[in-house]
């Protein structure tokens, strides 16, 4: 047991820690870099396997190293059937894609370290969010996966397709990920706890209904954006734009699987909410019936897989919606079902659009007499994708009817709407697994195949072929599959029972309705394919991709209009635009509670005062800060300005001295001494002229009026509030805890000093690297070199903005 | 505020230089228990290396401080998240503090432990960052170049020139008619 | 109730407020100053009255102390106060480089290509 949390670490951040080095060795590698990054998801696969094994049948078990205990936070990983199941394929799969990356991206593609160094860093995202236990952590590493994902759609970022879906990927799941983040909050504020383990354990009892239907359907959002499920379907079709192996990989094997996982994890959580059911299998079954026809249209082979995909996920979804709780059967089969095939079919369409240069159905076709391996393979993987007998597709498909037959009955109108559903799509299916196989490889040689056509490298064929090996040796013996499903049951979401899986389960109805729907859709679509395929377009506000284009659009030209109508864009402005505003609001809430704020103080005025308001010394000192500050603002030359300035700094010293805080005097007598310094060698550098000019300029003008009126109604806001804060002082100030822990904890005297650097050390890293930052800020700012006269002619009137001209407002 | 040919002030700077400096590590040391700290002594030594710039001339900066100043101050940032991380390595939380007293000889009881690491850090990039900013100005407005070739290869990007590359060395900016 | 602070906390804050709205770089540049220097004594006027308390050093005599939290977070302010004016400094200078010009509302007005330098 003692070398688990090991190898888990090993497994999870192996990936992270090769990135960089993938990265590295690309310069000087090439395309033989997949060689190197081969290892990679091996070494993690079996590290898993080794857990696997190590903790035996139906685990669950914790892993946790504190993080910051004080917050709540800890890297805990959960290991339970559920986490290895998916951790094994994500590492599996990966470890084919990286095989077949290596052949696939040959000399075409440039970067190839930059590639295996995002790849690994999505292995490590996915890795981490199938494990994570604390929901923090799961939320982590769920945007990572976005991250990933979009520098591996946008990888070939020349092209402005790759650019878009890229952005609409991120766009997407990272705002419908900030979703799952609020529900996670929520579910901490319900429960006071992120920990899954515990959460799953002792499921939400005695909670606010509503609050934990919010927390539930914040979460969902989350899970069907990434599944690119109804409202937000649009951005996987678009992501096609990827790389062929990070299609296969990312968009139908692994990331978008995700959603399915959420939907897995939270099921023991959240199955009893009666808007669970309805939620899932609505939105679910709709996008899966609705993509089956988006597929079934499409005539990009990629988009067309895309949609399959869509379609089958939200089977996947939805069949978590219309389970009772422990009773799932079948979903491991299901998902593995869908690797198997969706990611096999996904590397040959990128063997094909190899091969021939276009991924158009409409322009391909015999390709069987040139390549009868390719053939054979995508025979097999389109059968398991139209569920025919010997496959896996088969087997998932008995079993799927046969539940969705009993959903009627258990659930009303929705298992109705539920079967309808299912058995469209499976017609559909049967159809567009046909469509795919016979315009690509039967029929005439089109002019494509016979202009472009080189014979693929072998090495391709390997990987896809391995999975269609797997579909048919599952789908002959589908008993194999029983025990290491077994292996990995989770207590509260699967039946406890022996699952029973075979070829043959006799002459039954399901059987009857399955050979029914196999004949159906081969007699639609060669009753359809007579007549003439073409005839339909995919409509395109189908894709509501472009709803999206409009609204992102939309923000920058609401911007502009915003910008134009406040009148301009010299910051000039905003400051008094910003101050007013301060002014009126807090001014006038203060007017608006006078008798609870304002009144009150004048009313107990007199016996406040009494208590130490006036300190002879403190006062004559403010009065002389006072002066001296006055004197910066209204002295005539820069220099008398500026000792005025530093005068009054000097004398604050004095005041900390009279507050009793030491530090603060010796920081503020240094601090304002190298202020001092900077400021002399700035007022050094500014010309004479200037600053006659400005003594010159000493009348009244309105400009100057309203900005003496905002000064001094600032003055007596800020006033008042104080007078508030300090006539009421806090009953239960934190400081004098700090003052009694100071000794026992820190073992320090001086309590300020033990604040900064002990119990606020976190703090004061972050300050000291702010003071870094903004010194190499200052440097940046001396090597920025003059504006050329092409970038002046871009932006004829200064600064870039809105272009709203802004001559008129000089003074 | 021109670069110092003044042999009274360059005087009064060496010798500044020094007792400030005494005074710094002092604080810094006391920083636990009394007034003081890696702020208090940083800045106290950097004002003591701005102003022996200033008395000496900024051309003349790289001689008082032979680090460069950023590196200085990278390597206290750097020290600060080290002492943080250490305790990580023994299975105690970030940033976890262990202070043990020791008795020297003229400080008397001293603080030692990661809450000295700390603060030393802190001192090192107040330092490293206080000195950079001045000398950089101070190059920048009385010598008329802001970075030294050096400097110019370590922060800025290959394509880039500084700005003040072509303006003449000793420049009277005064002179110069604003657009105003 | 500190009268005293309260008053020159609100002095602060208008001359800070009446010298950022200006147009000169050098009026900008004290105004902020100003107005750091006004926010660390709101801060520091928090630790409550100080008469007749001990500074917050845990040694020597034993008795009431002022409240240490309001004085770290404004060690803190100082610092990065500092950190902000130096940047402030370098950009005030970077403009003026740039634009021949210490007069922000020249910065917006329109304006003429400089010559081509190659």
């Amino acid at each position: 047991m003692n070398a688990l949390p090991a190898l888990l670490l090993l497994a999870v951040f192996l990936p992270l820690l090769a990135a960089p080095l993938m990265a590295l060795a690309g310069r000087r590698l090439g395309p033989s870099t997949g060689w190197l990054a081969l290892g990679v998801p091996a070494a993690c696969g079996l590290a898993l396997l080794a857990v696997a094994i190590q903790v035996g049948p139906q685990p669950n078990l914790v892993v946790r190293w504190p993080w910051a205990p004080s917050l709540g936070l800890e890297l805990a990983f959960l290991v339970d059937g559920l986490s290895l199941f998916f951790g094994l394929i994500v590492t599996g799969m990966g470890f084919l894609i990286v095989f077949y990356a290596r052949a696939y991206l040959d000399d075409h593609y440039r970067h190839h370290g930059r590639f295996y160094a995002y790849l690994l860093l999505f292995m490590t995202a996915m890795l981490g969010t199938v494990f994570a236990d604390n929901l923090l952590l799961l939320f982590v590493f769920w945007e990572l996966t976005g991250l990933a994902s979009f520098l591996l759609i946008g990888f070939s970022h020349a092209t402005e397709s790759s650019r878009r879906g890229a952005r609409m990927a991120l766009l997407v799941t990272g705002g419908t990920g900030l979703c799952l983040l609020a529900g996670v909050i929520l579910v901490r504020q319900l429960t006071g706890t992120f920990d899954l383990q515990t959460l799953l354990r002792a499921p939400l009892v005695g909670t606010d209904r509503s609050l934990t239907t919010a927390a539930m359907v914040l979460m969902l959002v989350g899970a069907l954006g990434k599944s690119a499920q109804f409202p937000f379907h649009f951005w996987l079709p678009n992501a096609m734009a990827a790389p062929t192996p990070v299609s296969a990989y990312l968009h139908s094997a692994t990331m978008v699987k995700l959603g399915v996982f959420l939907c897995a994890r939270l099921f023991p959580l959240f199955s009893n909410n009666e808007w669970w059911a309805p939620m899932l299998s609505g939105i679910a079954f709709f996008t899966m019936t609705f993509a089956a026809i988006l597929a079934l249209l499409s005539t990009d082979l990629k988009a067309l897989l895309a949609y399959s995909t869509i379609s089958q996920l939200g089977f996947l979804i939805g069949y978590y919606g219309l389970a009772t709780r422990g009773e799932i059967e079948y979903d491991y089969l299901h998902i593995l079902n869908h690797v198997f095939y969706k990611g096999g079919l996904f590397m040959v369409v990128g063997i094909i659009d190899h091969a021939t240069g276009t991924r158009d159905i409409r322009l391909l076709g015999g390709l069987a007499r040139r390549d009868p391996g390719l053939a054979v393979l995508t025979a097999v993987l389109c059968a398991t994708m139209a569920g025919l007998p010997l496959t896996t597709g088969f087997i998932s498909k008995e079993v799927m009817l046969k539940e969705i037959f009993h959903a009627p009955a258990a659930f009303g109108g929705l298992g109705m709407f539920a079967l309808v559903c299912v058995l469209i799509t499976s017609v559909a299916k049967v159809m567009f697994s046909a469509h795919l196989f016979v315009q690509v490889f039967l029929g005439r040689e089109s002019a494509a195949v016979i202009d472009h056509f080189h014979r693929p490298s072998r090495m391709l064929l390997l990987p896809p072929a391995l999975l269609a090996v797997a579909a048919l040796v599952l789908g002959v013996m589908p008993g194999l599959a029983v025990s290491p499903i077994r292996y990995l049951d989770v207590a509260g979401l699967h039946l406890p029972a022996a699952v029973p899986l075979a070829l043959w389960h006799g002459l039954n109805r399901e059987l009857l309705v399955s050979t029914g729907i196999v004949a159906l859709g081969a007699a639609v679509y060669f009753a359809v394919n007579r007549v003439g395929w073409n005839w339909v377009r995919l409509p395109r506000w189908s894709r509501f991709d472009l709803a999206f284009d409009v609204l992102v659009d939309g923000i920058s030209s609401a911007a502009k209009v915003i910008t134009r109508a406040v009148g301009s864009d010299s910051p000039l402005h905003y400051l008094k635009i910003v101050l007013t505003f301060t002014v009126v609001l807090v001014g006038g809430s203060l007017l608006w509670n006078f008798n609870s704020s304002v009144g009150k103080l004048i009313e107990e005025f007199p016996v406040r005062v009494s208590e130490h308001a006036f300190e002879p010394l403190r006062a004559l000192s403010a009065l002389l800060i006072a002066l001296t500050t006055l004197g910066a603002v209204f002295l005539r030359r820069w220099t008398t300005r500026l000792i005025s300035l530093s005068l009054a700094g000097f004398l604050t010293t004095f005041f900390y001295v009279l507050y009793r805080a030491p530090d603060l005097a010796l920081t503020q007598v240094l601090v304002e001494t190298i202020s001092l310094v900077l400021v002399l060698l700035l007022l050094g550098r500014f010309p004479r002229t200037a600053e006659e000019c400005e003594e010159e300029d000493r009348g009244f003008s309105p400009r100057k009026i309203y900005a003496a009126v905002l000064a001094v109604l600032t003055g007596t806001l800020m006033t008042t509030l104080m007078l508030l804060v300090t006539a009421w002082p806090s009953s239960k100030p934190m400081g004098p805890d700090f003052l009694q822990m100071t000794r026992p904890l820190a073992k320090g005297d001086n309590a300020v000093n033990t604040i900064l650097i002990d119990f606020r050390g976190f703090d004061t890293l972050g300050e000291i690297t702010v003071l870094l930052v903004a010194t190499l800020g200052c440097l940046g700012l001396f090597l920025r070199y003059r504006r050329t006269a092409t970038e002046w002619k871009q932006a004829e009137k200064g600064p870039p903005g809105f272009g709203v001209h802004h001559g008129e407002e000089k003074s | 505020m021109t670069s110092g040919r003044d042999p009274i002030l360059r005087t009064v700077a060496v010798g500044a230089f020094f007792l400030v400096n005494v005074f710094a590590v002092y604080l810094l040391l006391r920083g636990h228990n009394a007034p003081g700290g890696g702020f208090i002594g940083g800045l106290a030594t950097a004002i003591s290396l701005v102003l022996l710039m200033l008395a000496f001339g900024p051309e003349r900066a790289g001689r008082f401080l032979p680090i460069e100043p950023i590196r200085l101050a990278a390597g206290g940032l750097l020290l600060a998240a080290l002492s943080g991380w250490a305790p990580a390595l023994f299975g105690r939380p970030f940033l976890e503090q262990f202070t043990e007293y020791v008795t020297l000889p003229i400080l008397g009881k001293t603080a030692l432990g990661t809450p000295l690491l700390f603060d030393t850090g802190v001192y090192l990039l107040v330092v490293g960052i206080g000195s950079k900013l001045g000398f950089t100005l101070a190059n920048s407005t009385l010598l008329g170049r802001a970075l030294s070739p050096e400097d110019q290869a370590r922060f800025a990007s290959a394509v880039e020139t500084p700005i003040e590359d072509t303006a003449p060395v000793g420049l009277d900016t005064r002179d110069q008619e604003p657009r105003n | 109730m500190q009268l005293d602070t309260s008053i020159l906390v609100g002095v602060l804050f208008a001359c800070g407020t009446f010298l950022i709205l200006q147009r000169s770089f050098v009026k900008i540049l004290f105004g902020f100053i100003i107005l750091s220097n006004a926010v660390n004594l709101l801060i520091l006027a928090m630790s409550g009255e100080p008469s007749r308390k001990l500074a917050p050093l845990m040694t020597g005599e034993s008795g009431a102390r002022v409240d240490p939290l309001p004085q770290a977070l404004i060690l803190t302010a100082i610092v990065i106060g500092f950190g902000v004016t130096a940047y402030l400094v370098v950009l005030l200078y970077r403009l003026f480089l740039d634009h021949q010009t210490t007069n922000a509302a020249d910065l917006y007005g329109p304006s003429k290509p400089p010559e081509d330098p190659s």
